[in-house]
């Protein structure tokens, strides 16, 4: 039978059972709406918080410090015991074959103050001041200025705050004093000044040795390791050796190591242990984090499919007893001339169609809702840098595969019955 | 009474474009005993609405040999309903069938029209041995050169009186615009022009099995098997339909086969036959239709 042909009893039969037709639709919707809300949830899950574990949590990097000695509950660093992480040594974890890069973090060894205006407030405390190298931190740096150095006396010295400084004052500060809150391009730009030398808590402050920096926040960082205020390595450096004169000795806070793979960890642990150093890895945590947000993702989606299946047996129920009920109409058609496949296809069209109709209403439902959600709780919530961007996945291929999920359903449901009945002869069909 | 208007025949005739050609059976019989002077009835040739593509209608007699039927068990055992049916039906025959109820005269009807494969034995149309056709071979079968008219109508629910009269010309695959125009031609032939929206819950049971006798007709079929079809009418509606399918018989040479407990049906029918103990039992008729069927003999 050609197509039009088909559409003809199609839309004919459609239309006149319109009490089934829409019971079956709804029934479809509600059950693919439901699903694809907890896919949704479970996608969203996956891509955005396993995306942010990956950037807080990086697996293949490990951070190296001086090994402290330990004196009962004291703790000291002192680098003539144990090995001192300066630029030599960098150097030699660098040559290690696994490691891709080392990036070493420099502290600012001076106080520092930081003065400036937040929310119309005048405000100045003391801060923590960290060197890295450019590349470190390329992928964070949003500002027009850059991360590069020019010389402080001409030029403001581009810095990075990290993205926790800001969810301390949103969720904190901001919450308790009724200050408005602050986004990443209300801070980007942000200009403040920086007192080296200067300090509200040191108490040998020499107010002659103080030096002015005028700073600018070029962009946002999350990694943990650089809670403070982060500024190309070669100011720090300059700063240390103005502030300590010819007692300033180049020894890095800690050094970032990014690995070939995973793999590498142990070996790579067990040298640079062997060095007298110590290794502080992220990948036990990273994976103990992705467990439990798979885990939580598999629920929501076991959940899903549960439902899913609860609907599919009554769905499979609805079509079966609607086959049932047209085995004579099955037979008429066959006796006055519809060929087995043609009779399948007729049937099978009408329960394809239900379910495309099903699935787009309630797949397009959910997806709706997803959007609207999204946006709802991106403005009802307060801004968090965990906070990930879609709480319910958005993405077209949900809808199209819940609406193909919808339409083999809808198809398999019908198949079984139907194929029982078009493969018997019409006049036992029209005898029942 | 319904009469075929001029304009109705002469659209009939156009969309059939009828030539004759003589023709004797296909194949040797082996019931010689059951051949009736129509067997050598003209071959009919009708363009394929309109394709252009000639189409033997009929000329092609039926056969039956040794057919058995049982339903849930064998043949031979007691459940049997027919037990070794031979019959030899020719071209532009109106047989009636009688016998009691449960004698298998319905069974008979749908072994012969194909849609019920007997236990054992062969159903031959011309040349073709039915029961050895593939389903796709078959199907089409049905759809051209079978009308079926049951006698509980079975008329699709959901669909008016035109669309069911439409359902074997679209599954024939003819356009939804043609199917309309042959459905409601032959929805006029039969008197129902006015009911051809109605749905067949808003129609009286002749008019249903007008319906039902319009949709066998669609496809201007070689071979009309009606099941009853006056069964569940009262004697006057019966009568008509009788009437109506008696002259589709005349004018259109239409071979008929009539399962049926009604005795009206003698006024039409060429032959008479008894289904008794699962087997047939042959009886000449005096009818008028006997007289129409000399009447064309002598025309061949």
């Amino acid at each position: 039978m050609k197509l039009r042909q088909a559409a003809f009893f199609l839309r004919r039969n459609l239309r006149r059972r319109r009490g089934r037709t829409v019971t079956a639709i709804g029934a479809i919707a509600v059950a693919m709406a439901i699903f694809h809300l907890m896919a949704a949830l479970a996608l969203a899950l996956q891509s955005e918080v396993l995306g942010k574990i990956e950037q807080i949590f990086p697996e293949r990097s490990l951070i190296v410090r001086s090994r402290p000695i330990e004196i009962g509950p004291l703790a000291f660093s002192p680098g003539l015991l144990t090995a001192r992480l300066g630029p030599e040594m960098v150097d030699r974890v660098r040559e290690l074959p696994p490691v891709v890069s080392a990036w070493p973090q420099l502290a600012l060894t001076a106080p520092a103050l930081a003065v400036g205006k937040l929310a119309g407030y005048e405000g100045s405390t003391d801060i923590v001041v960290y060197g890295v190298p450019n590349e470190m931190v390329a992928g964070e740096v949003t500002g027009a200025r850059g991360f590069h150095y020019a010389d402080p006396a001409t030029s403001t010295m581009p810095v990075l705050v990290s993205r926790y400084f800001i969810d301390v004052f949103n969720l904190g500060l901001a919450e308790g004093q009724g200050l408005p809150k602050l986004t990443e391009s209300a801070v980007i730009g942000r200009r403040f000044r920086i007192l080296l030398g200067a300090s509200l808590l040191a108490l040998d402050v020499k107010p002659e040795n103080v030096r002015q920096i005028d700073c600018e926040i070029v962009g946002l960082t999350q990694n943990p390791s650089l809670l403070g205020v982060v500024a190309p390595i070669q100011y720090v450096r300059e700063f240390n050796r103005w502030y300590h004169g010819d007692k300033a000795v180049e020894t890095y806070a800690q050094v970032h190591v990014v690995l070939r793979s995973t793999e590498d960890f142990e070996t790579v642990a067990k040298t640079l242990e062997s060095w007298g150093l110590q290794v502080e890895g992220q990948r036990d945590t990273a994976r103990r984090l992705r467990l439990a947000v798979n885990g939580a993702a598999l629920i929501l989606l076991l959940f899903g499919l549960a439902v899913l299946a609860m609907a599919a047996v009554n769905i499979v129920n609805t079509f079966a007893l609607i086959m049932l009920e047209r085995r004579g109409e099955i037979g008429l058609l066959r006796a006055v001339g519809a060929t087995r496949r043609a009779a399948m296809g007729l049937l099978l069209g009408e329960s394809v169609i239900l379910g495309l109709a099903g699935g787009a209403i309630g797949s397009g439902a959910a997806w709706v809702v997803s959007r609207l959600a999204n946006r709802a709780l991106a403005r009802w919530l307060p801004p968090f840098s965990l906070a990930p961007q879609h709480w319910l996945d958005e993405r077209v291929g949900l809808f199209a595969f819940c609406v193909a999920l919808a339409v083999v359903g809808s198809a398999l449901a019908a198949a079984p019955m139907l194929w029982r009945s078009v493969r018997r002869w019409p006049a036992d069909l029209l005898r029942e | 009474m319904h009469r075929l208007t001029a304009k109705s025949r002469a659209q009939a005739d156009s969309l059939r474009h009828i030539a004759f050609t003589e023709q004797t059976s296909a194949f040797p019989s082996a019931v010689d005993n059951q051949k009736s002077p129509a067997n050598s009835f003209p071959v009919c040739v009708e363009s394929d609405f309109g394709r252009g593509e000639p189409r033997v209608l009929t000329g092609e007699s039926i056969r039956l040999v040794g057919i058995h039927h049982a339903y849930g068990c064998s043949a031979a055992g007691d459940g049997a309903v027919l037990r070794g049916v031979d019959l030899e039906v020719a071209a532009g025959e109106f047989v009636a069938i009688h016998g009691r109820s449960g004698t298998g005269k319905s069974t008979l009807l749908h072994i012969v029209g194909g849609i019920l494969p007997p236990t054992r034995g062969e159903v031959w149309v011309g040349s073709r041995d039915l029961f050895r056709l593939s389903d796709s071979e078959l199907s089409p079968f049905r759809n051209r050169m079978i009308g079926f008219i049951f006698q509980n109508y079975y008329l699709a629910p959901v669909l008016t009186a035109v669309e069911n009269v439409m359902t074997p010309a679209l599954l024939g695959d003819r356009s939804v615009g043609f199917a309309r125009r042959l459905a409601l031609e032959k929805l006029d032939e039969v008197g129902l022009a006015h009911k051809a929206r109605s749905r067949p819950a808003e129609m009286s049971g002749g008019q249903m099995q007008r319906v039902a006798i319009a949709r066998a007709l669609v496809n201007d079929p070689a071979i009309l098997l009606a099941d009853e079809p006056t069964g569940n009418l009262d004697e006057q509606t019966g009568a008509e339909i009788l009437a109506l399918l008696g002259r589709y018989h005349r004018e259109r040479r239409l071979t008929v086969i009539m399962a049926t407990h009604d005795t009206a049906v003698e006024t039409h029918a060429t032959r008479q036959l008894y289904l008794v103990g699962g087997q047939v039992e042959s009886r000449a008729s005096a009818g008028v239709g006997a007289v129409g069927a000399a009447r064309r003999e002598g025309d061949s």
